[in-house]
């Protein structure tokens, strides 16, 4: 679903007005909800102990609100971090059309012209200023934000004004056909995670099976094999395998063998194995190796050994205890395992042509575009921070030893 | 010490539970043959609580992990038989043969509670896996049966302990767990692998007790391995005292304690620290135990011994037959050896076990 139809579905531009109050109401119930919250905890407010209280101060619940807020103060810290260091350079090149120079009457006129479209993007002034502003932006409720302002007046433009939800400003002028940086991220987001989540599936049905058999196998022959496949992927640059799978795969398209179709199509899942593959082949490494690790570490624990003199089978002690307690920490790397296949990727994604978030983030390196960097960086941490989330609660469920007390 | 009414019996009338003959087990170890248990012989009695004793790296622990087949997966069994049941345990092989042994007629206790159950399973699913396994019950009957055998070793408000994680017991309430479960299938034989080593010693006591209890209810043989004499004075029939690979003597409590025959038997007794006299330095076994890398020639024990004869370091020593139930492995009791008096302490040790075995006593019903 596009970004652009999303907004348009939940609200339109005609009532602006009343969509505002509801976003503010909403914002308002939340933190009160919250602050609600906090108070009945620490046992300010509502002593009585009924079904309600109990869901409230029950400890996951309130954990998982203590990590959200600390996940936001994350993604604030990265957001702040970036925000400034991006401004440390002139990027007056990047976005003043230099040709205009002679055009224009004289050079007064060319420096308000170039102030006016950096006022427009929203630097060039006082950069505390401008992060606030550029916070309020990104918060998703519906606001009116000026995108230009008439470089003669100093004011907004007539057409200037532009309904949004959530503004990340616009590429450079010279680029200003693909719309809001937003919506094209939003475009842009799904192509990758399409073959992402497919290499992480890749990854850990094959990574994970490996990963048993070697621990349960150990020093025997598969495990050697094993080893060495990851000595191999550790041992070898990843660009390099990255273009023996390329050729290969291109190779194999050129010949009409139509296995590994090398051209990106969003709507063909057969064409996202080439990018998985390629992806996957290191991520199976790193996915066997670690469960390898932990599992092994369980096996040679007192409890496995009680639990074969208990008389259980060999495959019963594997798969009840062995794996299962294996997987607890192995549970967080599976979010590492999807982000890494999400934006790691910017060599995959432009080797293979696709219209994705990594290949969007290297174009816009190599061509200063900062307002796309700062708003990829706003992506990623939130979604990071959200897949790191859900793994540290998921674990904090799997795991009964892990206390949710401060 | 109190009299046993099973050691009136003589030999001939009593079953015998586990045969071992000439039982040796090997190590591979980077290329090296390692011949951990040598020609080990001995019949363990239906019912009886037999107590393995000897230094660590004696081989008792090994020995028994042979009745269960859970040697390391460099160790092996080299001769011997083990006749359990009409079944030759020696020629098991892989872990489905042991299958309706282990758990199932003879169950293991670890000497470590803490980490003998697994962390993340509630006790009452660790339970009921046995109980469903092993006695084909369902969900509903194993988790009653699981409720009844918590109370049985007196687990307090066990409907409720059932749904509790392993790490929020202590100790001791660890290894009432880890006996339920062990008694889950009704076993015939119950193998004590050092149980109370890690708890402190008030807790100690109350698990002795519980076992003792629970083997008059159940009327399972216990094998119990240790090196804390004090424990075997309190707990067992029987002892059988190993040192290098071998079982150099055996014989009822009463055999051991008040005529010890062996030199390494008598080393152990005078080392106990409840014997030595107030203001007496304590007594201690010197040198090494044997290095298993070289072939033992003659008496394992002779360069440690006082009493060594120039015959230990020739000729290993045949186990010599004291009494009915007593047995000795030292020449020190041919009849061409010399007239040799046990140590001092070795002598009168019945009254101070006594006077010993009384306080122990004492803080076992204090304990309760």
């Amino acid at each position: 679903m596009n970004f652009k139809d999303l907004s348009s579905f939940f609200m339109s531009e005609k009532n602006y007005q009343t969509q505002i109050i509801i976003s503010y109401v909403v914002i308002a119930l939340i933190a009160l909800a919250i602050i609600f919250i906090v108070l009945v905890n620490k046992n300010v407010i509502m002593k009585k102990n009924n079904a309600f209280r109990r869901f409230i101060t029950h400890p996951l619940f309130y954990y998982s609100l203590k990590r959200i807020g600390s996940a936001l103060i994350s993604v604030f810290l990265a957001l702040a971090i970036t925000f400034f260091l991006l401004r440390m350079q002139d990027l007056e090149a990047t976005y003043c059309d230099s040709g205009l120079k002679s055009k224009l009457p004289s050079i007064e006129a060319w420096n308000n012209y170039c102030a006016s479209v950096k006022r427009s993007l929203g630097f060039g002034g006082n950069p505390i200023v401008e992060f606030l502003q550029y916070l309020y932006n990104i918060i998703p409720i519906p606001k009116k934000i000026c995108t230009s302002i008439n470089p003669t007046t100093a004011q907004c433009a007539e057409e200037g004004w532009g309904f949004y939800l959530m503004y990340l400003g616009y590429p450079a002028a010279s680029d200003n056909s693909s719309g809001d940086i937003a919506s094209t991220i939003f475009a842009r987001l799904p192509n990758s995670f399409r073959w992402g989540a497919l290499a992480t599936i890749i990854q850990i049905v094959i990574g994970y099976p490996l990963g048993v058999l070697m621990a349960k196998y150990q020093d025997k022959f598969i495990d050697k094999l094993g080893k060495g496949y990851i000595i191999l992927v550790d041992a070898i640059p990843g660009l390099l395998y990255y273009y023996i799978f390329f050729t290969l795969f291109t190779q194999l398209t050129y010949n009409h063998i139509n296995l590994f179709p090398i051209n990106f199509d969003p709507n063909n899942v057969q064409t996202w194995l080439a990018p998985a593959i390629t992806s996957a082949f290191a991520g199976v490494a790193g996915i066997a190796y670690w469960v390898r690790r932990y599992m092994l570490n369980e096996i040679n624990s007192d409890y496995v050994k009680f639990a074969r003199a208990k008389g259980l089978s060999e495959n019963k002690i594997m798969f009840k205890h062995v794996l299962r307690n294996a997987i607890v920490p192995l549970s967080r790397s599976l979010s590492t395992a999807f982000i890494s296949c999400l934006f790691g990727s910017f060599f995959i994604e432009s080797m293979y042509s696709i219209e994705g978030f990594g290949s969007y983030l290297t174009v816009a390196v190599q061509k200063k575009e900062f307002m796309i960097v700062q708003g990829v960086v706003v992506f990623s941490a939130i979604i990071s921070v959200i897949s790191y989330l859900i793994a540290d609660i998921a674990m904090a469920i799997a795991d009964p030893r892990i206390s949710f007390s401060d | 010490m109190q009299e046993n009414d099973i050691n009136v019996k003589t030999e001939n009338e009593r079953e015998i539970e586990i045969s071992v003959k000439d039982l040796s087990v090997c190590f591979l170890s980077h290329g090296n043959k390692l011949h951990v248990i040598r020609n080990v012989s001995l019949d363990i009695y239906k019912g009886e609580t037999i107590a393995i004793v000897g230094e660590s790296g004696s081989g008792k622990s090994v020995f028994t992990k042979t009745f269960t087949g859970m040697l390391e997966s460099n160790g092996y069994i080299s001769s011997g038989t083990i006749m359990f049941q009409n079944e030759d345990l020696a020629k098991l092989k892989t872990s489905k043969d042991w299958l309706h042994i282990r758990g199932k007629k003879i169950a293991t206790i670890f000497q470590d509670p803490m980490t003998s159950l697994n962390p993340l399973l509630r006790i009452g699913s660790q339970i009921i896996e046995v109980l469903r396994l092993h006695r084909g019950m369902n969900k509903e009957e194993a988790e009653k049966e699981a409720i009844e055998l918590l109370r049985r070793v007196r687990i307090p408000e066990p409907e409720k302990r059932i749904h509790d994680f392993p790490f929020m017991y202590s100790g001791g309430m660890r290894q009432r767990v880890v006996i339920a479960i062990a008694l889950a299938c009704n076993p015939d034989v119950l193998i004590c692998d050092e149980p109370t080593t890690a708890l402190d010693v008030t807790v100690q006591t109350q698990i002795l007790e519980l076992i003792k209890d629970l083997q008059k209810e159940y009327n399972f043989t216990t094998i119990f391995i240790t090196h804390d004499l004090g424990v075997v004075a309190g707990i067992a029939d029987r002892v059988a005292v190993m040192y290098g690979g071998q079982i150099v003597e055996y014989g009822s409590v009463e055999d051991i304690f008040y005529r010890p025959a062996h030199p390494y038997t008598w080393a152990l007794l005078s080392s106990l620290p409840q014997l030595a006299d107030d203001g007496e330095a304590l007594s201690y076994i010197h040198g090494n135990p044997p290095s298993f890398n070289e072939e033992i020639v003659g008496d394992a024990f002779a360069p440690r011994n006082k009493y060594a004869l120039k015959i230990d370091y020739i000729q290993e020593p045949p186990m010599f037959k004291i009494s009915d139930s007593h047995y000795a492995k030292t020449w020190l009791l041919d009849k061409r050896a010399p007239k040799v008096e046990p140590p001092k302490i070795v002598q009168n040790l019945s009254k101070k076990l006594n006077s010993m075995v009384i306080d122990n006593k004492k803080v076992g019903d204090n304990s309760d």
